[in-house]
């Protein structure tokens, strides 16, 4: 598969925005009283895309102009590599440098494959793995980029189901845990589901070396629909993770729950009117290692809930509208919505600037 | 205090929908019947005609993506598409060329793949190949196939319908949201739902019923993809579709809601409609004349384009202008 590099300054040029390329003196100042750097993809509300670089207070410390609606974004926090994924079934990503010190490049999904809008860095920042789609296969895919060969894609290897979203490292630094949600989907098709009736969503643990399966986790059977998306490290060996339920809406089944290899998957206990807040579907999911707690946010219940990491009980709700993004941070967390506010546990509401959040948040720096 | 424009949509659209369909489903099933027991061209010919009557009647239920017809894979069942990898037609294939004596009783058959047990399928066994001995043999297998997923439609038919019209059922929990109620809490959420029947319908319908023949291209172009292409009913079902939502719209009075200064919705939807229709009404012949005729094809194009725009009207605009949560993600989340 021959990698396809967009023009840099084409790209530039057609996306009519200029990076910022060094930043501001009082955006030096905002990122000096910050207490931490987050990242997330944002629509401009005039039909313009990006991503963006900002603090919790809201300030925002550098913007990258995106083709086409993005997703989650990586980061190497040491190199300040980040990566902006395209939402699915967007086939352009941008390559981009938290401090500003190089252009943004665009990298293209080879023919046949498209993004599914998450992924992770190696430990030492040479190699990105991207969930993507091999549509015509319907099998789900890592593909594997060279960071330092200009981000070429040097190869893939199954993602252990089909339809992978989230994707993150476990702390061997050699684990992937994918989150293959389990639907089928081709481009032709648009965002269409084409396969809910025997949908088979799994947990995989896959080596990233050699790209071999080291273990396929399965909720049980009459939970085929519960669909597992997104994922956050436990600090400890294993991941939570988040689903979205593609069943009947009067069903209430459970929506988050903890993997480890080797052991049982566990769903975390959930009375039905929880589930019913979150209307059975989680957006993202954060942990907050420190806290010993989970924060999951619904943009369908208008809500964010805390959970506690053992027993996934909740001990904190909040009603947020079109709230999606999470992160964590020194004292807890904080969330985004599709309104452009902002909501930190140190800082509180910061209301609604010129920008609209995109599902998830990341922190980068801090 | 029952929502409105819910309980109107219900009355008025939705049980009148799946009462026609279940009735229409009946007459097909019955008519199945008749040829297998005393086969001949003309019983043959009635059959089609009824399962191009089921096929409209379909294409009301399809643009009622809620409640019931979301319970046990129901829809699915009724209508397993799209198939982009044709499994439909090779598990068809297979039950016929292996003549599979499970299939033809209604209740294996329900058991069986969800592939094999509805429209499309039988769509196959009324009209692929080697449907020309459903005129000659008697209570040949092929018929009683046929008969079998009959009776499986109108069986599913006949049980959303009545989840429909029971009085504690789902119907009920939609026009009247409270605290209480876990899947409607409020007001919002139950014309949020009702909405979104228009926004997330007509993003299917532009996608995926139009978008899986129609290419951004004529090389791209795919007629043999196009849902009912093999019966000739493609356009037919487009042109019901879109006239229903056009029907769900103006039952319900969905625009009697619309504050001032956003009347200019209404007008934009009731003209989107009527020109959506009306280049519908203008085309004529199956699938592969829609888009072989230059003609034709740029009808289509415009077709598109206007459902897009409805779409865009309701996904955006009316759901901005009623205060419902942004439909951002559209068909689902990610």
């Amino acid at each position: 598969m021959a990698r396809q590099l967009l023009d840099r300054r084409a790209f530039l040029a057609t996306s009519g925005a200029a990076f910022v390329a060094s930043l501001a003196p009082a955006r030096a100042e905002a990122l000096e009283r910050a207490g931490a750097v987050f990242a997330s993809a944002y629509a401009d509300g005039r039909g313009g895309f990006g991503a963006a670089l900002l603090t919790e207070r809201g300030d925002l410390l550098a913007t990258v102009p995106l083709p086409s609606r993005g997703h989650d974004i990586a980061c190497h926090k040491a190199s300040g590599r980040a990566f902006a994924f395209a939402r699915r079934p967007g086939t352009i990503a941008v390559a981009f440098d938290r401090d500003g010190r190089t252009a943004p490049q665009s990298i293209v999904a080879p023919s046949g494959r498209h993004f599914y809008g998450h992924g992770v860095y190696s430990p030492d920042g040479k190699l990105l793995y991207a969930s993507e789609n091999n549509f015509d296969g319907a099998a789900g895919v890592v593909g594997v980029y060279d960071v330092e060969a200009g981000y070429s894609r040097i190869g893939e290897f199954s993602s252990g189901g089909v339809g992978p979203h989230d994707m993150l490292l476990l702390g061997d630094g050699r684990t992937l845990a994918i989150a293959n949600g389990g639907i089928e989907t081709h481009p032709d098709f648009g965002r269409a589901k084409l396969n809910l009736a025997t949908m088979a969503p799994s947990l995989c643990f896959v080596d990233r070396i050699d790209g071999s399966l080291i273990e396929r986790q399965a909720l049980p059977a009459e939970l085929h629909r519960l669909s597992i998306r997104h994922l956050a490290r436990d600090g400890r060996n294993g991941v939570y993770f988040a689903c979205q339920f593609e069943g009947s809406p009067t069903e209430r089944p459970p929506l988050c729950g903890r993997a480890v290899p080797g052991q049982d998957i566990r769903l975390f206990e959930m009375e039905p009117q929880i589930s019913a807040k979150l209307k059975n579907y989680v957006g993202s999911i954060a942990a907050n290692r420190q806290a010993g707690t989970v924060a999951i946010s619904s943009p369908r219940g208008n809500c964010m809930m805390v959970l506690d990491g053992r027993t996934g009980r909740v001990i904190g709700q909040r009603h947020m509208h079109n709230v999606c993004g999470v992160a964590e941070m020194a004292d807890g967390y904080i969330a985004s919505t599709g309104d452009g506010v902002l909501f930190s546990t140190s800082g509180g509401n910061v209301d609604g600037g010129m920008l609209h959040w995109d599902n998830h948040m990341l922190r980068v720096a801090g | 205090m029952p929502v409105t424009p819910v309980s109107n949509a219900i009355a008025r659209f939705v049980l009148p929908a799946y009462e026609n369909f279940s009735k229409r489903s009946g007459d097909l099933s019955e008519r199945i019947g008749a040829l297998c027991a005393s086969p001949s061209p003309e019983g043959l010919d009635e059959v089609r005609s009824a399962f191009s009557n089921t096929v409209v009647a379909m294409a009301a239920v399809s643009i009622v993506r809620i409640g019931p017809i979301l319970e046990d894979n129901r829809l699915e069942r009724l209508l397993f598409w799209p198939d982009r990898r044709g499994i439909g037609l090779r598990q068809i294939q297979v039950i016929i060329a292996k003549q599979d004596p499970t299939a033809t009783d209604p209740g294996g058959l329900a058991g069986k793949s969800v592939a094999v047990q509805g429209l499309t399928a039988l769509e196959f066994v009324l009209f692929g190949e080697g449907a020309e001995t459903l005129e000659q043999i008697p209570n040949g297998y092929r018929c009683r196939l046929a008969r079998s997923i009959g009776t499986n439609v109108s069986g599913i038919a006949k049980a959303v319908l009545e989840e429909w019209q029971a009085p504690a059922g789902f119907a009920h929990g939609w026009q009247n949201p409270g605290p209480e109620n876990s899947a409607f809490r409020d007001e919002k959420e139950s014309l949020s739902a009702l909405v979104s029947l228009f926004a997330n319908g007509l993003e299917y319908y532009d996608t995926i019923e139009l978008g899986s023949f129609l290419g951004v291209t004529p090389e791209k172009d795919r007629p043999r993809r196009a849902l009912f292409h093999r019966s000739g009913n493609t356009l037919r079902f487009l042109q019901a579709g879109l006239k229903d939502f056009r029907e769900l719209y103006r039952t319900s009075e969905l625009a009697a809601l619309l504050p001032d200064g956003s009347a200019w919705i209404d007008e934009a939807v009731v003209f989107g409609f009527r020109h959506g229709i009306a280049g519908l009404e203008s085309l004529s012949g199956s699938a592969a004349d829609l888009i072989e005729s230059p003609q034709q094809r740029s009808k289509l194009v415009f077709v598109r384009t206007v459902v897009r725009g409805l779409g865009e009207n309701f996904g955006i605009d009316m759901t901005a202008a009623l205060d419902l949560t942004a439909n951002f993600s559209s068909l689902d989340g990610d």
